[in-house]
């Protein structure tokens, strides 16, 4: 089915749907696998003893490698265990292009982007303001740097880069996600990179009976420090983790996201840590970070405790100006959202807001925070299931999940609108990773799953088309070339403000779409898009017709 | 409490007696035993009073009014007529069941089970005894045995609420809510007073993610939670049911004569101490932590490294640095148990 046919039958299908005589439902997704020619598998390796990292793979990624204009999809892959190496294309990390029509072709090994070992991870960005969007591949003990060449192919530039290991010694670590963030504004992308646990074959521990093993909890194994490497300008990295107070803090990180909390200018970074209280990093003039995770209310849920935090995503959720946290956690705990009350302090608000009932049973690992319909809020979508493939096993635990999304009905309340979703939000599967992007640029947000053990998930945003929107992609000047860390305020025609900011690292291990997403709801105009760039530069442009990819370059 | 370790002594050899009956008290003391059973003392003691003195060898009135007497928390009392009754009518399981009963009102749990495998020895289908012993094999951990002992007990007498009762507390905790809910809502069918099988549901149902079913539980709960089933925690757990739903002025309610109820409970505090926090009384919310952080808390229910966040966010909010950096640090340092190492 090619995109330019999708429009007529949506008409049709719409019609027919309303002339049943039911309201159509404000979010509604298809799947779009079958017809994508899509036939990666997520391949965790495992074998009986269940070891940790068989369960927490799974990063995706979207991302417009070849600048057509359309967004192509990533997928990490696991590797044998023990030897935690990728000893035939099942376990390659696959690339697939973005034929415009629905389909996807596999260019993997064309592009070079197979890898190598147990891969985790992915974060997207152009770290060399070339035009082209890069790979950083993260995995246990072995991560990846690959430089997009625009011609279709990566080279691996790992080691050159100075990014084969952590510190002088180059120590290895096992990490999960990592983002592309210009945390000293010098318009270079730096990375920064979440480790996990102290893990290796020879320190595996095995939990669970024989027979039946479970994969052990995070207390099992001693937690990391994470890294920051800046970006010296010469496609080399330098170590920074120490000297900037991010190497002080070690925790079971998992996603991490950006966003710039307390509106100095400086983006922020907020770690998801495995069952210890999370930690948020606030950038203190592009120098030092100060984590004030415990003070600011987002270490912790209000009953302050750590929950099993896996995913976040770090956006205005209602609509005030300031970024909001969503994170996904295990079963029992509720996804807590932390909402941003100015002063540099959250106040968790997960059934505040509704997502805490719907959120009791799951457990979420990728989340996204998105205006599925085009109503002008963000809406959340989480990608579910249980950590332990055995743990049905051992009681009422449902190893395989459907995913869940929250209509935000404004004023900061959700509404758990999974089961209106569509047939794809009854599919049950080991659910990892989620990208988000707009994958046949009709300006509804598209969202692609990974599933451990088998083929992912291409979910296309089908709700109502009537409702206006418009995607932004910025182009850094003097700020970085993606624009990444730029804010953007889009006021509609009838006076309504949103606020959103460029960032790719979104949700578990995974990465979205570097362009910004606005829904405008009835507004066919926006009455002006204001765009603060890292560098400091403000941009204001008025009178923008909706139902379009704006690109706006720093002046 | 001394005395009844004397009673205890007592009991050992309580199997030998004299056997007699009392005919002609019959009636009385078999409405004096249903009174109790329905919890209305003050009825049963009318009753009671009613029988002559020369009765008092009687060992139903015996029972009778050990049971009173327990019901009265007059539990020294009560163990010295539980005692003389198991001496005069050694075959009778009702006498160990009883007075197993009280002794695990009072924390005797040893003392209660040997009582309980008694009452079971004499009538291996006695349902109270069988929920007496399921209840205990739950406390030692024994779950599945528990388990076993509550739906035999339930297959015996459907109709029994305590061991619907007891079943669901085992299910609750399992976190099998729908098993769970199941139970509770047996319990209420028979017994439509059960303040504390509402307060179980309302929690179920919360787990279940439920919350308009959680809140009507409470409610059904709090209408009629006085009596022998009254839930001393049913306002704590509304008041931060309110909470959760920010319904802030009406958790503070609840909170509140939750805080005058248990004064020196830790989590009453805390809680409240929460919603003082969400309602942007600093203040308040410091000084209710700070009393929590002085209540023992001998179950761990709420750990001294949840209220250090709470006070550092407090003092945080306060402007108060040195106190906010105090209790970050505390609240860094201090560590939180680790869950299960299994992930299930």
């Amino acid at each position: 089915m090619r995109f330019a046919m999708m429009p007529v039958l949506l008409t049709l299908f719409w019609g027919a749907w309303e002339s049943t005589g039911r309201p159509a439902p404000p979010i509604h997704f298809e799947s779009g696998l079958a017809a994508s020619g899509i036939g990666f598998v997520l391949r965790n390796g495992t074998v009986p003893e269940k070891p940790i990292i068989d369960t927490t793979l799974g990063g995706v990624a979207l991302f417009d490698f070849d600048n057509d204009g359309f967004l192509d999809i990533f997928f990490t892959n696991g590797a044998a265990i023990p030897g935690l190496v990728k000893d035939g294309p099942a376990f390659w990390n696959r690339l697939y292009r973005n034929n415009r029509d629905g389909t996807f072709s596999d260019v993997t090994a064309h592009s070079g982007v197979a890898g190598e070992g147990y891969s985790m991870g992915v974060a997207t960005g152009d770290f060399d303001n070339d035009g082209y969007m890069d790979l950083f591949v993260t995995g246990v003990n072995r991560n990846t740097l690959f430089h997009n060449n625009g011609d279709g192919t990566f080279t691996d530039i790992t080691q050159r880069a100075g990014l084969l290991g952590f510190g002088a010694s180059e120590k290895k670590a096992w990490s999960v996600s990592a983002a592309w963030v210009d945390y000293n504004l010098d318009g270079k992308l730096d990375l920064f990179v979440s480790s996990y646990v102290d893990w290796s074959m020879a320190t595996n521990s095995l939990c669970g009976e024989e027979g039946k093993r479970l994969s052990c909890a995070p207390a099992t194994y001693r937690g990391l420090p994470n890294y920051l490497y800046r970006n010296n300008g010469d496609g080399t990295f330098t170590d920074v983790s120490e000297i900037t107070g991010i190497a002080g803090h070690v925790g079971k990180g998992m996603g991490v996201a950006i966003a710039d909390y307390n509106g100095d200018g400086y983006p922020d970074i907020f770690v998801a840590n495995d069952n210890e209280r999370n930690f948020l990093f606030q950038n203190d003039g592009g120098k030092r970070f100060h984590e004030v995770g415990i003070s600011s209310g987002v270490a912790f849920t209000e009953d302050g405790v750590p929950v099993s935090a896996m995913g976040a995503d770090f956006r205005d959720l209602n609509n005030d100006g300031r970024p909001d946290l969503v994170v996904t956690a295990l079963e029992g705990e509720t996804f807590p959202v932390f909402l941003n009350l100015g002063n540099g302090f959250f106040s968790e608000s997960s059934y505040q807001t509704g997502v805490g009932p719907g959120s009791l049973r799951k457990s979420g690992w990728s989340v996204g925070a998105y205006d599925f319909d085009n109503d002008g809020n963000k809406d959340i979508f989480t990608a579910n299931s249980h950590v332990s493939e055995n743990a049905p096993l051992y009681g009422p635990h449902l190893y395989k999940q459907s995913n869940s999304v929250w209509r935000n009905q404004g004023a900061g309340k959700f509404q758990d609108v999974s089961t209106q979703a569509g047939a794809a939000f009854r599919v049950l599967a080991a659910h990892r990773g989620a990208a988000f992007g707009d994958l046949d640029n009709d300006g509804r947000v598209d969202i692609v799953v990974s599933s451990i053990g088998e083929r992912p998930e291409i979910l296309l945003n089908r709700s109502s088309r009537a409702n206006h929107w418009l995607l932004i992609q910025t182009k850094g000047k003097s700020s970085n070339r993606d624009g990444i860390g730029a804010t953007i305020k889009v006021t509609s025609q009838d006076g309504m403000v949103q606020y959103n900011h460029v960032t790719t690292s979104v949700g578990y291990a995974s990465a979205s779409d570097k362009r910004v997403h606005f829904g405008l709801g009835k507004n066919a105009r926006v009455r002006e898009v204001e765009v603060t760039w890292p560098s400091g530069k403000i941009q204001r442009v008025p009178g923008i017709a909706a139902d379009r990819v704006l690109l706006l370059e720093e002046p | 409490m001394k005395s009844v370790s004397l009673v205890l002594l007592l009991a050992r050899g309580i199997y030998a007696g004299p056997d007699s009956s009392c005919t002609q008290l019959g009636p009385q003391i078999r409405s004096v035993m249903t009174l109790l059973d329905q919890s209305r003392t003050s009825e049963a003691q009318a009753l009671l009073s009613d029988a002559s003195e020369a009765s008092l060898p009687c060992p139903d009135r015996l029972l009778a009014l050990a049971r009173l007497r327990a019901a009265e928390n007059k539990f020294d009392e009560s163990g010295k007529l539980f005692t003389q009754f198991l001496e005069t009518g050694p075959t009778n399981p009702e006498g160990p069941f009883y007075f197993g009963a009280m002794l695990l009102r009072i924390g005797y749990y040893p003392q209660a089970e040997t009582l309980a495998d008694r009452a079971l020895t004499l009538n291996p289908s006695h349902v109270g005894a069988l929920t007496l012993k399921g209840r205990l094999l739950l406390m030692r951990g024994q779950a599945a045995e528990s388990q076993h002992t509550l739906e035999r007990a339930i297959a015996l007498d459907p109709k029994y609420a305590e061991a619907h009762f007891q079943l669901g507390t085992l299910f609750d905790r399992r976190k099998q809510h729908e098993s769970a809910l199941r139970e509770f809502e047996a319990v209420t069918a028979l017994t439509a007073s059960d303040a504390r099988a509402y307060d179980y549901m309302a929690l179920n149902w919360e787990q279940l993610g439920d919350t308009i079913r959680a809140a009507k539980a409470f409610q059904r709960g709090l209408a009629c939670n006085s009596g022998p089933l009254s839930d001393s925690f049913l306002d704590f757990n509304y008041g931060r049911f309110l909470l959760k739903q920010d319904r802030l002025q009406e958790s503070r309610e609840y909170l509140n004569r939750a805080v005058t109820v248990a004064p020196k409970v830790r989590a009453v505090l805390y809680e409240r101490a929460k919603l003082l926090l969400r309602m942007g009384n600093f203040k308040d919310a410091v000084q209710d932590a700070v009393r929590a952080l002085d209540t023992p808390d001998p179950g761990h229910v709420i750990l001294d490294s949840q209220l250090y966040s709470l006070l550092a966010v407090s003092f945080s909010r306060l402007g108060s640095v040195e106190e906010a950096d105090k209790f970050t640090r505390l609240a860094a340092e201090t560590g939180i148990p680790p869950r299960s190492a299994d992930r299930k």
